[in-house]
């Protein structure tokens, strides 16, 4: 019986338009790069791309938002979405990034992430946490002695009705440490310089915002 | 007086100097401090923060300082094999030892650590998680993770992504890398600690959970391999001229903030290049500033840089160097940031000569930009359409505010389309949905009629303001997106 009900919901959910994981389109970065140490201090050996990709092809036509938060300490991706909102919805496509942790060795990672709504009724925030499989723990997470176990976050509104407007990560950055901050967490906000600036404008649908200054969530 | 009255006395006396004491130690800065901070973490069943005070080890004598190179095991320091309560939720235990005045991670001295640890798990366990955290000082540096499941009716431990082939596990950091570097805030002059702290979940059991004696610290002169720098970066970094540089140099050493910051100690200077940011207008320049020693600095420093600061940022940080960014131009510092590492290199940063044969820069891609005069009549479009004017009646607004007008573009061929702007409200703004619905919002995409009818159970929304797209190909405006407060309908 349950897996009747699961292939009907499965199979209404891909009928109805906006709600099936179509292929999602790639856009184009004005500051996309490699950050490293030279770029921010405190990457030691790490190294990512400051914006998420649409597949695992690192080029500024192929990106979909920028990074915009690192989370240190004691983070890995899935813990921070727990402690967030939640994950995504499947409906929500998994974007890629790069990653660094040991010198030499790159890992693409992709991940849907955590978003306030599944519904698309009206703004929902959207934020797609990255880091590379750690082994010794089994989390992914980065690891290096400035930020200890990391990873970094893309952030972006959703606004519905579809297909409105997505974008704004500056002000999805902000309601991300917000939460964070009001639940007790130490935050330093707009604190590390990820070279992302994007200048108010629209690509399509695609409405690009941000300062490229990172904030710092430690979570413990 | 009698006997009985006396040892009173002095009994109470002693009270009252060791709670003194003990008061006057805990208050104590980090240096001299002889116990460790309490450790933070979250327990993820509970899902509450926890703080718990570590138990100190056992040790023979006072804290041992590591003043030469080599390896400083347990033994060394005054401790044999030690075991971590483990019988409760939580369990934490500390070891003490203690840095010379200059003691800093990677600058002239790398202090590398390796654990040696045997924990053994009951054969009862049942699902669950085990937890080893280790922290120096007070943030985490390492730790381990090992999970119960039974599969088939047979208990099985992971220890990370590896099967355990018993219930004992012994682990050391050089099953994972060659050296496990201390983080940063792990060496400090003076006291330092290193606590384990063990956390259960679910069923798993824990018997046992021992750092073994050989455990060390280890105090080199150059980084491990692995971790080793792959080109010194100074020789590329990007140049100033002559005159530049000593320009950028005398404004940050006439800065007040520098001043205060190196009063009465010793420093050299020891990078002066180019600065680049994006964000910050103009030419500017990077000085790095060396103190003779790491310092504990209490400062509202000034970072990051103007114009994104608005405020400073108040902490105290251990300290050895500094980065100071300033304007050429403007002549003033526009941040100082503290601590800078080790740089690490980037093919895409090195002279041609020097770059992996297979490497291939990215295709450059250029964004379209509006001119000014694009600019302005994007504005007078906007507040001339009779769509926005009925959305701005009787309101306060902004247009563009924070610079929120720019180029609206195609993805295919970044073909310039128009222009997109905000409007924002003073405050949100109530709009009923059978207001909204008579204004055609979108002639191109959207259709908003079926969108208001599910979500307007309260008979409107909130907004905050528009964006506006103007197609400069048509003349007008084609989409007005009313911005709905987060969180939608209130």
């Amino acid at each position: 019986m349950m897996r009747i009900v699961a292939i009907a919901v499965v199979a209404v959910a891909l009928l109805m338009p906006g709600l099936s994981p179509a292929p999602a389109k790639a856009w184009t970065a004005s500051n996309h790069r490699w950050l490293y140490s030279y770029y921010v201090p405190q990457l030691w050996e790490d190294g990512f791309y400051n914006y998420d990709h649409n597949s695992d092809r690192p080029y500024s036509s192929n990106v979909d938002w920028a990074v915009t938060v690192v989370f240190t300490m004691d983070a890995d991706t899935s813990s921070v979405k727990y402690r967030l909102w939640g994950y995504a919805p499947w409906w929500d496509a998994e974007m890629w990034n790069e990653c660094r942790d040991v010198q030499g060795v790159y890992e693409w990672h992709k991940d849907r992430g955590t978003k306030t709504g599944f519904w698309p009724s009206d703004t929902a925030m959207h934020m797609r946490p990255y880091a590379p499989h750690n082994d010794a723990t089994g989390k992914d997470q980065f690891y290096n002695l400035s930020w200890v176990y990391y990873c970094i976050g893309t952030t972006h509104m959703d606004h519905y009705p579809f297909p409105g407007y997505f974008g704004y990560s500056e002000r999805c950055e902000e309601t991300v440490v917000e939460h964070f901050q009001n639940n007790g967490y130490y935050v330093w906000n707009d604190y590390y310089d990820f070279r992302n600036n994007e200048p108010y404008r629209a690509e399509g649908t695609h409405i690009w915002y941000n300062n490229s200054m990172a904030s710092e969530v430690m979570i413990w | 007086m009698n006997k009985k009255w006396v040892i009173s006395i002095v009994v109470v006396a002693a009270v009252v100097v060791g709670i003194a004491l003990v008061g006057t130690m805990q208050g104590s800065a980090v240096t001299g401090q002889n116990q460790p901070p309490a450790i933070k973490f979250t327990d993820k069943e509970m899902g509450s923060l926890v703080e718990i005070s570590p138990v100190p080890a056992q040790r023979d004598g006072v804290g041992r300082l590591i003043e030469s190179l080599g390896v400083w095991d347990l033994g060394r320091l005054g401790y044999s094999d030690l075991s971590v309560p483990c019988q409760d939720r939580y369990g934490a235990l500390y070891v003490e030892y203690v840095l010379p005045e200059d003691a800093a991670q990677g600058t002239e001295r790398w202090y590398v650590l390796d654990l040696d640890l045997q924990i053994e798990f009951g054969q009862d366990s049942g699902e669950g998680e085990c937890e080893i955290k280790v922290y120096a000082n007070n943030a985490i540096c390492t730790k381990f993770n090992f999970y119960s499941r039974i599969e088939d009716g047979t208990l099985r431990l992971y220890h990370g992504d590896s099967v355990m082939s018993s219930l004992r596990a012994d682990v050391t950091h050089s099953d994972y890398m060659p050296g496990h570097h201390l983080i940063v805030n792990g060496v400090q002059p003076g006291n330092n600690f290193l606590t384990v702290l063990v956390v259960k979940y679910g069923s798993i059991q824990v018997d046992s959970l021992r750092v073994l004696r050989r455990s060390s610290i280890e105090c080199v002169d150059t980084p491990r391999p692995g971790f080793a720098a792959e080109v010194a970066l100074w020789n590329y970094l990007p140049k100033l001229a002559a005159d530049e540089e000593t320009r950028a140099r005398d404004i940050a050493l006439n800065d007040d903030m520098v001043r205060e910051l190196v009063a009465g100690r010793e420093y050299s200077i020891d990078l002066v290049c180019e600065w680049d940011s994006p964000e910050v207008p103009g030419r500017e320049g990077r000085v790095d500033i060396c103190l003779d020693r790491v310092y504990q600095i209490e400062y509202d420093w000034p970072w990051p840089p103007l114009p994104i600061r608005e405020d400073t940022h108040h902490d105290t940080l251990w300290v050895r160097e500094m980065t100071v960014v300033v304007s050429l131009e403007e002549g003033k510092v526009l941040g100082i940031m503290p601590e800078r590492h080790p740089v690490f290199l980037d093919p895409a940063d090195l002279p041609e000569e020097m770059r992996p044969p297979d490497y291939a820069p990215e295709p450059q891609v250029e964004i379209p930009t509006l001119t000014a005069e694009e600019e302005a009549m994007a504005r007078e479009m906007a507040l001339n359409d009779s769509r926005v004017q009925e959305m701005l009646a009787g309101k306060g607004f902004e247009v563009a505010p924070e610079g929120r007008i720019g180029v609206w573009h195609t993805s295919d061929g970044l073909k310039k389309i128009g222009a997109v702007l905000e409007i924002r409200f003073d405050k949100a703004c109530w709009f009923s949905c059978d207001r909204l619905r008579e204004i055609e919002l979108d002639e191109e995409n959207v259709d908003y009629s079926s969108f208001l009818d599910s979500i307007c159970s309260n008979g409107g929304l909130w907004i905050e303001g528009v964006q506006v797209l103007v197609s400069f190909e048509k003349g007008r405006v084609v989409r007005i997106v009313p911005l709905w407060q987060y969180g939608g309908e209130q």
